[in-house]
């Protein structure tokens, strides 16, 4: 057997090809439960809220939120999953002694989570414009920033979801990963404020809000798709992602050699 | 004895508290069944999952055909089927998927892949379950058909962890019958396991560890004559109780 470039990509192929065959079976059910958690939400931002005295066109604001959370409310089962596996299914064990290098296994499981993130943050901008119409103009999406931030916001919830499983030492553990990981992230990284009026009104906080990834996934996200004014420079963002995505890689790794004891 | 296949000088495990293998050495010959025999903790499953490739030894050297295995990782794993104690199927998938995706990941054809998926599902009585998810199974099925996708890529060399735990007693003498198949089809396998008429029935030598370390490596027969003993267990008690 020759062994080279094409071998591992057609190992690689196949290793995905098993994970998105298993993501299709259950896609329906994750657009109808994203659908309702979208319609929801928009609905009351975009319609009700305004009429308390929010701004208008908060409604799409939280949609291009929601649109960059999409793939952080699918970390907790996804470490469910994954950490399950290391404890009882072990098919982790099977493919770690596959003709492939360890690395490239997780490369696969990273790209698998990343590809959910992305296809479930696209579903939510049709249903966006379903329930707010008119409020959102999906001429001012910049597409190439658009497509960039929704692969590095996936890339990083690959990595975060694989991080988060070394950290959980069972499956009991995973339950904690909401309350602990997840909703401070989600809450501080501005999902019902942006960066600049953080910054306005507490510049403390704001200098904090830097160290948290999610901050870069909603300012970027915002600004691919409702302009860039009044958000950080997504390709500030898509930096400083970048960044955030080689130290969790670099740890995740560290952990799960710790954890897994592979070759 | 015939040409060495597998050679281990001197392997070590150690766990944060514990040494699991306290410098493991033998060979293991081309073409031979070879059981490893212990209690439980005897150190069984780290060595066989060291072997795997799927935990390293924390130090030593393992030859494959006299080439360390860590300098060529990949082309050694071509060589190997593991069997683990814990199957690790994909539920989600049918056996058939199961097969296919397994002899896709060694590269094969999908026409060798084809032929390989009748002749295993034929081998190990399959038909039956081929297109079933891999969940339904019962545990004797499920344990031939992990023997079944661990030799989908014809490997040289297959490490069965305690392949009969649990079955019914006539489940566990089809199985055992398989394994004598797999010598004649010139596999070899090192086995391991705690039952021991199973070890005296199947393998040319065994491999008595305790406690992380080799007691005796020996023919079946060899041991019997030398322990004055009917059969292995009886031997595997009497050096139990020496120590």
């Amino acid at each position: 057997m020759i062994i080279n470039k094409h071998f591992y990509f057609n190992v690689f192929k196949n290793l995905l090809k098993i994970d998105l065959k298993l993501f299709v079976e259950i896609i329906w059910n994750k657009i109808i439960d994203l659908f309702i958690w979208v319609t929801c939400m928009i609905l009351i931002m975009g319609y009700v809220m305004p009429l308390l005295g929010l701004a208008n066109g908060y409604g799409v604001f939280q949609l291009a939120g929601l649109v960059a959370s999409a793939g952080l409310f699918e970390v907790e089962p996804s470490v469910m999953s994954l950490v399950s596996d290391f404890e009882g299914d072990r098919l982790i064990s099977y493919q770690l002694i596959l003709p492939v290098t360890s690395l490239l296994i997780f490369i696969k499981i990273i790209t698998n989570y990343a590809l959910s993130a992305i296809i479930l943050g696209l579903c939510v901008v049709p249903m966006g414009k379903l329930v707010l119409w008119n409020q959102f103009d999906l001429t001012q999406i910049n597409i190439i920033q658009f497509a960039l931030m929704l692969i590095m916001s996936g890339i990083f919830y690959g990595i975060f979801i694989l991080w988060i499983s070394s950290l959980c030492k069972n499956v009991s553990k995973v339950g904690n990963v909401w309350m602990r990981f997840i909703f401070p992230l989600w809450f501080l990284g501005g999902f019902q404020f942006s960066w600049n009026v953080l910054y306005k009104l507490v510049p403390k906080l704001a200098y904090v809000d830097l160290l948290n990834p999610m901050t870069y996934i909603m300012e970027g996200m915002r600004a691919a798709l409702l302009g860039q004014t009044g958000y950080i420079s997504v390709w500030f963002c898509i930096a400083a992602l970048s960044i955030f995505i080689m130290i969790f890689s670099w740890i995740a790794i560290i952990r799960l050699k710790k954890r897994l004891d592979y070759v | 004895m015939s040409e060495i296949l597998l050679r281990l000088k001197n392997v070590k495990k150690s766990y944060a508290s514990k040494e699991a293998l306290k410098g493991i050495s033998f060979e293991l010959y081309k073409g031979e069944i070879f059981s490893l025999l212990g209690v439980n903790g005897a150190g069984k499953t780290t060595l066989s999952s060291i072997i795997a490739t799927l935990h390293p030894a924390t130090s030593g050297e393992i030859e494959f055909c006299g080439q360390d295995i860590y300098k060529n990782i990949v082309q050694f794993r071509f060589q190997l089927g593991y069997c683990p104690q814990k199957p690790n199927l994909n539920n989600a998938l049918t056996l058939e998927d199961n097969l296919k995706f397994a002899g896709r990941f060694y590269g094969m054809s999908e026409d060798a892949i084809n032929e390989r998926i009748a002749l295993l599902t034929k081998q190990f009585d399959l038909n039956e379950y081929i297109q079933q998810k891999a969940s339904v199974l019962s545990g004797g099925y499920r344990q031939r058909f992990m023997i079944a996708r661990s030799l989908m890529h014809s490997p040289k060399l297959l490490l069965l962890d305690e392949p009969t735990v649990g079955l019914d007693p006539h489940i566990r003498r089809q199985l055992l019958a398989k394994i004598k198949e797999l010598k004649n089809n010139g596999v070899t396998v090192l086995l391991t396991t705690h039952y021991l008429d199973e070890a005296e029935q199947l393998s040319d030598r065994v491999c008595i560890l305790d406690k992380g370390v080799i007691r005796l490596i020996d023919t079946p027969e060899k041991l019997k004559a030398d322990f004055k003993q009917k059969n292995l267990e009886d031997v595997f008690i009497q050096l139990l109780n020496e120590n």
